[in-house]
């Protein structure tokens, strides 16, 4: 006598079975370096006057709140330079005659210790400020500063201009 | 599966089949839509403002029969960049999860990225089939936290989790 015991048991595995209750995904954010300078659009012309004897005696300055704005993801510096002299009509007044003074700005998020330095324009690039850490955002004022002009009395009245440019770069 | 062969079973003469069909229905499951996902941090508005990976559509399908919590953590409290382990903590992230479709009242509840889990879901009721959109962004108050580092593509694997409540 034999037993036959055949049992066929069948698990239906669908996709259900497959689902899972833990699951993974790869989050990655992609951090590039980024540097900007900006300089503040209403202020892209800058006008010393000189129209009586006293700021020819004492020179002038003016005072650009908030002109320059940067973000950078590390250290940094802003350099200035001019394109060239003061021109006029029928001449030209010394770059160097204009003085740049950088000072805190009153917007940003950075409270890192930032060195300023004060330069006399010139056709070759000068650091005026410069961070060992990056910013997320923050602004700078800068004076524009003209020694007395005593010496230039003579000078035809006009318009003297130049193109002045700051940039910001990696120390 | 315990199978007991008894004295009664080894009586019987002849063959006997029997086909046992068992069928397990989906219980409680969770699907991510996208398996990889990037924030970029290239833009000075990206640092201004900060970024995000934009609204994932369906990036969290829920299947449960029970209410539930979805758990939300990361693998490692802070990035990896090339393989290795970086001081950037991933509490840098929020996960915004918000309905996209499917039935039952769930609650969202944003969350800042963390090595210990967090509850983003909770659902109340029974027999949900629900889709959720998600965001992962970087909001302005933790971009900080991204300057002064390397240039790269930090990585972390976010896991998520669904329980009974």
């Amino acid at each position: 006598m034999k037993i036959y015991l055949s049992l066929l048991i069948t698990f239906v595995f669908g996709t259900s079975l497959l689902a899972q209750r833990t699951y993974t995904a790869e989050l990655s954010v992609a951090v590039d370096e980024v540097k900007s300078i900006i300089v503040n659009q209403s202020q892209l012309n800058v006008e010393l006057v000189f129209d009586d004897y006293w700021t020819l005696v004492q020179g002038q300055r003016i005072d650009q709140s908030n002109h320059i704005e940067v973000t950078s993801t590390n250290e940094y510096e802003i350099k200035v330079y001019a394109t060239s002299d003061l021109i006029g009509s029928t001449t030209t007044i010394p770059i160097d005659k204009v003085r740049v003074v950088p000072v805190p700005g009153e917007y940003g998020f950075g409270s890192n210790q930032v060195n300023y330095s004060s330069v006399q324009l010139s056709t070759q690039e000068q650091a005026i400020v410069s961070s060992n850490h990056g910013d997320v955002l923050r602004s700078f004022s800068i004076a524009y500063e003209v020694s007395g002009l005593e010496s230039f009395e003579d000078l035809p009245s006009g318009v003297y201009s130049t193109t002045i440019t700051y940039s910001i770069v990696s120390k | 599966m315990l199978m007991i062969v008894s004295s009664a079973v080894r009586g019987q003469i002849g063959s006997a089949e029997a086909q046992v069909n068992l069928s397990l229905a989906q219980v409680m499951s969770v699907e991510v839509g996208h398996n990889s996902v990037v924030i970029p941090m290239d833009l000075p508005v990206h640092f201004q403002n900060g970024n995000s990976s934009g609204e994932l559509i369906n990036h969290l399908q829920v299947n449960s029969i029970l209410p539930y919590f979805l758990r939300v953590r990361a693998e490692e409290s802070t990035f990896s960049l090339d393989g290795m382990v970086t001081p950037l903590p991933v509490s840098v992230i929020r996960i915004d999860a918000t309905v996209n479709s499917g039935t039952g009242v769930t609650t969202a509840t944003p969350l800042y990225l963390s090595a210990s889990s967090g509850d983003v879901l909770q659902s109340t009721a029974n027999e949900v089939s629900q889709s959720f959109n998600v965001s992962y962004s970087i909001p302005q108050a933790q971009t900080s936290s991204f300057l002064n580092r390397e240039p790269g593509v930090y990585t972390t694997t976010v896991i998520y989790t669904i329980v009974p409540q």
